[in-house]
C-alpha cells in the first residue's frame, strides 16, 4: 500500500472491507516476524497474538470522496498504535491492582449476557478451539473447513491443540491478504495438510468440500460481517456435503431476541455497522425443512476482547 | 514405581511417570510437534482422572487413568445448567478476587503464568529463565511456544527424576529450544549453575506449596543466584495472606491442612523484603482458581543489590 491516496480505491467502511486491510497489515507484521528467523508455527502465532495485545490497528477513514453524503470510506492507510493491554479496564475498575508491567490484574468480561470479571491474562478469544476439539473426540471427520478463515489462525490452533493430523484443513477466505498469510504460516508446519481456498460468502462455492464424507465446518467471527447471506447459502452447503456438522462462534445473538443491558449497548453498534441479519433465520428454515438439526444454540455465551458478545451454534445435517 | 509416602510432592513423582507413558504413546503414533503433544496431553487429562492406589498412607506406585466427563465438580455446582452436545457444561465456576463467579466452561485459567511472564519479558531483558519445581517443563515449553526469546537457556529445575526425564523427551521435539534439565531440591536449593547469568527470571507454578516448610533462607538463596533476579510465583498460598474469603473456607479447612501445604512461603518472602534482599513488586492473593480447584496467588519480586 502506498501513502498516496487514490480515492478510486477507497472501500465502504463496513466489517467485511475492514478485514481486507487488517490482513494486509498483519501480513506485513508476519513478514517481519519471519524475517527475524522464526520457523515455528506456534511461536509465530504467539508472537502475533502478543503484538496484537499490545497494539491497536487504526484504519484511516474519510467521508465519501465522490458523493459527499456522509458515508464513511476506508482509505487503505493504517497504523499500529502501541497501547497498554485492556485500557478500558481501568475505567471500569478504578481500584483494580496493576501488575509491574502496567497491566490490570482483572478485566471485565461478559458471560451468559451479564457483566463479570476475568483474570486479564485469560483470553476468551480462542474458545472455538476447545469446543471443536471436544467434538472431534465424539465424531470422526474427514475434513475441517473454516469459512471466512482470515489467516487461518483458528485452524492452526486447532491443529496445534491436537486435532487429527491425517485430514485436510481448508481455510476458506475472501481476501487475498488473509490467504497469503495462511499459506506462509502453513509452510512452517509440514505436518498439517492445509489448503487455502478463495471463498465469498455472498457467492458461496462449496465444491472444495465435495470429495469429503464427514465435514466439520465452522466459522468464527466471519458470518456476522456479511449483512445478508444468499437465501440458498445453507442449501448449497447441504447439497454438497453428504454429512456435515456446523459450528459457529458469531456476534449474532440479537437475532434470537435475547437481551441484557450489555447486549443492548452492543446492539446499537451492530446496527451502525450492518452486521449479519439473517443467519439464524436461514438455519431455522433449514431446520423446518428437516435438513438440519440444531444441536446447540447459546446466545451471547461470552465476550471476546473486542467486547463483542459471541453466540455459539452447533448443528448437523439431518 | 516404588511405594512412597502419600504427600503432594510424592504424588507428582507418580504423575510424571504416568504422563511419560502417555507422551511415549503419542510419539509412537507419529507426533513430532511439541505443541501438539502438549495439546493432546492436556486434552487427555481433561477427560481422564489419574487414580493413584493408596495403602496405609502410602502411594503404592500402581495407577490408572479413569475416563470421566470434563469438570465433574461443575455439574454438582450447576446441576441444572445447560450442556453442550458433548455433555460438557456451558459454564464453570471460578473463584476470582475473593468472589465466586462464572467463566465459559472451556476457558482455562491453568496457564496464566505464561502471559504474565511474557509481559515481564517485554519490559525486561533476561539471559536465562528457570522454573523451580518444573515437573515435566510444561510451563517453560508453553512460554517458549508463546514466543519467548529463542536465544536464551530455559532451565527446568526439578527434584524428581521422572519429571526431568519427561521434560528431556519433550525438549527433543523442539531442537531450537535451549532446554536444560537440572536437579533441584527446594529443601536444599543449589542454583550455582545460574552464577554466570546477569538477569535471571525465576518461575514457580504449583511447586512451593508442596513443601510444608521452606528453608528460612530460601529467598536469600533465590535472590542471590545471579546478578539480577526477578521471581514470579503462582502458588496456592493465599491462606498465608488472608483467610477472609467465605467460598474458600472449606478449602482452607480441609485441603491445606490435610495435604500439609506450605505454610511459610509468604512470611519468608516478606521477611526477605524487610531485610532488603528483594523488593516485592506485586502480591495478589487468590487471583484465580485453576482446574484442580486450588486458588492461585501471584507474587512478583526482584532482587536488590547485595543479595549475593
Amino acid at each position: 500500500m502506498t501513502d498516496a491516496l487514490r480515492p478510486e480505491t477507497f472501500l465502504p467502511h463496513n466489517e467485511q472491507n475492514m478485514f481486507q486491510y487488517i490482513w494486509e497489515h498483519r501480513l506485513d507484521l508476519l513478514n517481519r516476524i519471519l524475517a527475524n528467523g522464526e520457523t515455528n508455527l506456534a511461536r509465530v502465532l504467539g508472537l502475533m497474538a502478543e503484538f496484537n495485545r499490545h497494539h491497536r490497528l487504526i484504519l484511516e477513514t474519510c467521508d465519501d470522496p465522490r458523493e459527499g453524503n456522509g458515508a464513511q470510506f476506508l482509505t487503505g492507510r493504517a497504523a499500529w498504535v502501541r497501547e497498554t493491554p485492556d485500557p478500558g479496564n481501568r475505567a471500569m475498575f478504578p481500584d483494580c491492582p496493576v501488575t509491574p508491567e502496567g497491566v490490570p490484574l482483572y478485566s471485565w468480561a461478559v458471560v451468559g449476557g451479564h457483566p463479570t470479571i476475568r483474570p486479564s491474562h485469560a483470553s476468551y478469544d480462542h474458545l472455538a478451539v476447545p469446543v471443536i476439539l471436544a467434538l472431534t473426540r465424539q465424531r470422526r471427520f474427514d475434513a475441517f473447513a473454516e469459512l471466512g478463515s482470515g489467516f487461518g489462525e483458528k485452524l492452526f490452533r486447532l491443529y496445534l491443540a491436537g486435532a487429527p493430523r491425517d485430514v485436510p484443513y481448508y481455510g476458506a477466505e475472501l481476501w487475498e491478504g488473509g490467504r497469503l498469510m495462511a499459506d506462509a504460516l502453513a509452510s512452517l508446519e509440514p505436518g498439517i495438510d492445509f489448503h487455502g481456498v478463495t471463498f465469498d460468502m455472498k457467492a458461496p462455492d462449496f465444491s472444495f468440500l465435495a470429495p469429503h464424507k464427514q465435514v466439520l465446518l465452522f466459522s468464527n467471527a466471519a458470518i456476522y460481517a456479511v449483512p445478508d447471506l444468499p437465501p440458498d447459502f445453507l442449501d448449497l452447503l447441504l447439497d454438497t456435503c453428504p454429512a456435515v456438522t456446523g459450528v459457529h462462534f458469531e456476534f449474532i445473538g440479537y437475532q434470537l431476541g435475547v437481551t441484557s443491558a450489555y447486549v443492548e449497548e452492543f446492539n446499537r453498534r451492530r446496527e451502525e455497522r450492518a452486521y449479519n441479519r439473517d443467519f439464524i433465520g436461514l438455519l431455522r428454515q433449514a431446520e423446518e425443512k428437516g435438513r438440519v438439526t440444531v444441536e446447540y444454540l447459546q446466545p451471547d455465551l461470552y465476550c471476546v476482547s473486542s467486547a463483542q458478545p459471541v453466540t455459539v451454534i452447533v448443528w448437523r445435517k439431518t | 514405581m516404588t511405594a512412597t509416602l502419600d504427600t503432594e510432592g510424592n504424588l507428582f513423582a507418580h504423575l510424571w511417570e504416568e504422563r511419560a507413558a502417555l507422551v511415549a504413546g503419542f510419539i509412537a503414533q507419529g507426533e513430532r510437534s511439541l505443541a501438539r503433544v502438549l495439546g493432546r496431553l492436556s486434552d487427555f487429562e481433561r477427560r481422564h482422572r489419574l487414580v493413584l492406589q493408596r495403602e496405609d498412607g502410602r502411594l503404592t506406585g500402581a495407577a490408572s487413568w479413569i475416563p470421566q466427563p470434563p469438570d465433574p465438580a461443575n455439574r454438582a455446582f450447576y446441576p441444572d445448567g445447560p450442556a453442550t452436545p458433548e455433555g460438557t457444561p456451558l459454564y464453570a465456576w471460578a473463584g476470582l478476587a475473593g468472589t465466586l463467579t462464572i467463566r465459559p466452561f472451556h476457558a482455562s485459567y491453568d496457564h496464566l503464568i505464561v502471559p504474565l511472564a511474557r509481559d515481564l519479558m517485554r519490559q525486561r531483558q533476561f539471559d536465562a529463565v528457570v522454573e523451580l519445581g518444573s515437573g515435566f517443563g510444561d510451563k517453560l515449553f508453553r512460554l517458549y511456544l508463546a514466543g519467548a526469546p529463542r536465544t536464551i537457556p530455559y532451565f527446568g529445575a526439578e527434584l524428581w527424576d521422572s519429571g526431568r526425564r519427561l521434560a528431556d523427551r519433550l525438549a527433543k521435539l523442539e531442537p531450537d529450544m535451549d532446554f536444560r534439565g537440572v536437579t533441584l531440591d527446594l529443601l536444599d536449593p543449589d542454583l550455582s549453575i545460574l552464577a554466570p547469568f546477569k538477569n535471571v527470571l525465576l518461575l514457580s507454578n504449583g511447586a512451593f506449596y508442596c513443601v510444608p516448610s521452606l528453608p528460612r533462607t530460601t529467598f536469600q538463596t533465590l535472590a542471590g543466584c545471579a546478578e539480577n533476579v526477578t521471581g514470579v510465583h503462582f502458588e496456592p498460598v493465599g491462606h498465608q495472606v488472608a483467610k477472609d474469603k467465605p467460598y474458600l473456607a472449606g478449602y482452607y479447612a480441609t485441603t491445606i491442612t490435610q495435604r500439609d501445604f506450605n505454610q511459610n512461603m509468604i512470611p519468608l518472602l516478606l521477611a526477605a523484603e524487610r531485610q532488603r534482599v528483594l523488593k516485592v513488586e506485586f502480591l495478589a492473593p487468590d487471583l484465580s482458581m485453576i482446574s484442580s480447584g486450588h486458588p492461585v496467588s501471584v507474587a512478583v519480586w526482584h532482587s536488590l543489590g547485595g543479595a549475593r
